[in-house]
């Protein structure tokens, strides 16, 4: 079952929403208010968390905090439009992708089960030859995919879950460069579209939790314009 | 911009220089009369020490002639009354020099026969005829040398004539010092104030004179009431902003009601509703756009915020925003391009810069013509380091009456108007309001004819 929690403090928005997702296959409950939105968010057993940002009282980053000390439940974050500074802490907070109100519920559906694909099968969007290995082990890190666990220098990294499978990405096609559009499909599980600045964001994140020299190389390099390259140990690329 | 200085200065130092100079005039003009007339009225007393210097004349000549009135005349000093006398009108007793005064002197008293006093500028002396031993009639004068004092010879006289240079100059260099001092005192709160105004006019509603003028003077009262009405001032802005950006806010969640209800509604009627939707859907979001851009312009007018300040890389910033313009521009036929230069760094607010650079670009791909390009350049003056963004499309144009309006809120051009081509019309009032608050200035297009 498909079961979905939307919090936000607009209860007509909310109906609209049970309408609108219910015959699209999933089972909708909504919350007016942030406490008792963050109970039912980590006990409730729910596939998707849609929160609010603008919430009265406790702000739906407050939430978010405070559900992702206990729980991973996938979270999408609902913003203000324009307002980049409130996505990108979302973002960094480990919100697993935004949709800035208004939007089009269409888009809404999209990325819900964007980011329920990526959840659910792990290592699945990665164009690779066969098999997908269980460990990855390049330069200083190790990828544990199925229980979704990074170590640098043996040490556990604490990644959110789009960072994981940013960095999975990342690690398979190290010493090559990925085309931003290419990240944002396979990460994201959406077409890049114009400001759209979250892959950036969360690459931005990589960098700061994972350091940002590998050696005497950059680990992350921007190719302006085009994409990103995960450095590989023993090749130059800064050429 | 230091005329008011100067006025001051100037007005005080000269009513100080004139008040000077009147009441020195004065001081002339009213000086007890101490002339011909007054010394005259002397001669009764001064007759009876001539009359004892006559008659030592006399004795000495009597009893010794000519020879020991040169011996007595050689024994006196330098600054002793020097007695002469006189056997003819330019001769004396002993040849002894004589100032040309005391020749003339002399004659005088050869003509009237009378006692007579002198006074000329190096002089004063006096003379009464005298008959001499030999029974011939001479002229006895006594004459005594005025001391001589530095710069002024007759101080009883009004102002002796190095008063005009020496003194004068150092009342003149006192005086241009008060007043100076009396001056800057004045004016000095006032730049402070003027700075604060202009400040304030800028768009920096934080400013305050605050202490920069102390005392209790009307300035500084003036300062203190500055303050007050900035900070009344300051209050209204932020208050009609906070409203504006609250409203804006605000007509969000019906729109997004609105945008579910919408797609409720595609679902549930027939193929024939689907032209009447998708227009209600396009209008849905030019008002979500124009909400958005109300937002932006309102953070751009929050004049009582300072914008933050950081180094930001301008080709970056242009070469990034142009590939996400492309990016949407090639749905539309249309191509936006920039050829990357150096690095060139300002400072300044990376996202207010990116909103007036993507609305200004935005605004080309609006209105340039089907399968043309936007170009887009960056350049720096070398010289003064200011930094240019031109952006070119090849579209209609504006009339040259309408080039001043375009960047008001809300302007819309009759091109604009006549395609209905759905611009906001805030997004040149975004790049007009970025671009001011970066310290720049944003032009009008200029029309050039298709190549």
């Amino acid at each position: 079952m498909n079961r979905i929690l939307v919090i936000d403090d607009d209860i007509e928005l909310c109906e609209l929403l049970t309408d609108y997702l219910t015959p699209e296959g999933f089972a909708v409950e909504t919350i007016h208010d942030s406490p008792t939105g963050l109970a039912r968010a980590v006990g409730g057993g729910f596939a998707l968390v849609v929160l609010d940002v603008m919430l009265p009282g406790m702000s739906g980053f407050d939430v978010l905090r405070q559900l992702r000390e206990k729980s991973r439940v996938p979270v999408l974050m609902l913003t203000a439009r324009g307002d980049d500074v409130d996505r990108i802490v979302g973002l960094e907070m480990g919100a697993d992708d935004y949709l800035p109100k208004p939007f089009n519920p269409r888009e809404l559906v999209a990325r819900i089960r964007a980011i329920q694909r990526r959840v659910e099968a792990p290592g699945e969007r990665v164009e690779g030859t066969g098999a997908i290995e269980a460990r990855l082990t390049v330069g200083d890190l190790e990828l544990d995919v199925s229980a979704r666990a990074v170590w640098r220098d043996g040490v556990a990294v604490d990644l959110t879950s789009v960072e994981f499978s940013l960095l999975e990405v990342l690690l398979r096609s190290a010493g090559k460069v990925i085309l931003r559009e290419d990240l944002v499909r396979k990460v994201l599980g959406r077409r890049l579209s114009p400001y759209d600045r979250s892959i950036d964001v969360h690459i931005s994140s990589l960098r700061k939790k994972l350091g940002h020299r590998l050696g005497p190389h950059e680990r992350i390099k921007t190719v302006r314009g085009v994409g990103y390259i995960y450095a590989k140990p023993g090749i130059n690329h800064d050429a | 911009m230091r005329s008011l200085f100067v006025r001051i200065f100037l007005g005080f130092w000269l009513t100080v220089t004139l008040a000077g100079g009147l009441m020195a005039l004065v001081a002339y003009l009213s000086r007890p009369p101490q002339s011909q007339a007054h010394l005259d009225r002397n001669l009764q007393f001064a007759a009876r020490g001539l009359d004892g210097y006559a008659e030592d004349a006399l004795n000495i000549l009597r009893a010794g002639g000519v020879d020991a009135w040169r011996a007595h005349l050689a024994t006196l000093d330098a600054g002793s009354p020097l007695p002469m006398v006189f056997t003819g009108k330019d001769r004396t007793l002993g040849d002894a020099p004589v100032p040309a005064a005391a020749v003339e002197f002399a004659g005088r008293i050869f003509a009237d026969r009378a006692i007579q006093a002198l006074t000329s500028p190096e002089f004063l002396g006096f003379g009464r005829p005298l008959t001499l031993p030999d029974g011939t009639l001479g002229v006895f004068v006594v004459l005594l040398k005025k001391p001589e004092l530095p710069g002024s010879s007759r101080p009883e006289h009004g102002p002796p004539p190095g008063f005009m240079v020496g003194q004068l100059a150092i009342f003149l260099v006192i005086g241009g010092g008060i007043c100076f001092w009396l001056t800057r005192s004045l004016t000095a709160p006032i730049r402070k104030l003027r700075e604060a105004t202009r400040k304030f006019a800028a768009g920096d509603f934080t400013t305050r004179v605050g202490k920069g003028i102390g005392g209790k003077d009307e300035l500084s009262e003036l300062a203190r009431d500055f303050d007050r009405m900035a900070e009344r001032i300051a209050d209204l802005v932020d208050s009609q902003q906070r409203l504006q950006r609250d409203i804006s806010h605000e007509l969000r969640s019906p729109l997004t009601r609105l945008n579910i209800a919408l797609e409720l509604a595609r679902r549930r009627v027939g193929s024939e509703s689907a032209a009447a939707l998708d227009r209600i859907g396009r209008e849905a979001e030019l008002m979500n756009e124009m909400i958005g851009q109300l937002l932006d312009l309102n953070l751009l007018e929050t004049g009582t915020r300072q914008i933050p300040r950081e180094e930001v890389d301008l080709s970056a910033l242009v070469s990034e925003i142009v590939a996400d313009a492309d990016f949407e521009a090639r749905d539309r036929q249309r191509a936006v391009v920039f050829r990357r230069t150096d690095r060139i760094a300002v400072q300044g607010s990376r996202e207010l810069l990116r909103r007036g650079i993507e609305n200004v670009i935005r605004n080309g791909v609006h209105y340039t013509g089907e399968g043309s390009a936007v170009e887009v350049a960056l350049t720096q003056d070398a010289a003064t380091g200011r930094v240019g963004i031109r952006v070119r499309d090849h579209g209609l144009g504006v009339a040259e009456e309408e080039l001043e309006k375009i960047f008001q809120p809300f302007y819309r051009t009759a091109v604009a108007r006549d395609r209905q081509s759905g611009g906001s019309g805030i997004g040149l009032a975004i790049v007009e309001r970025a671009v001011r608050r970066h310290g720049g200035r944003s032009s009008p297009p200029t029309l050039q004819t298709a190549d």
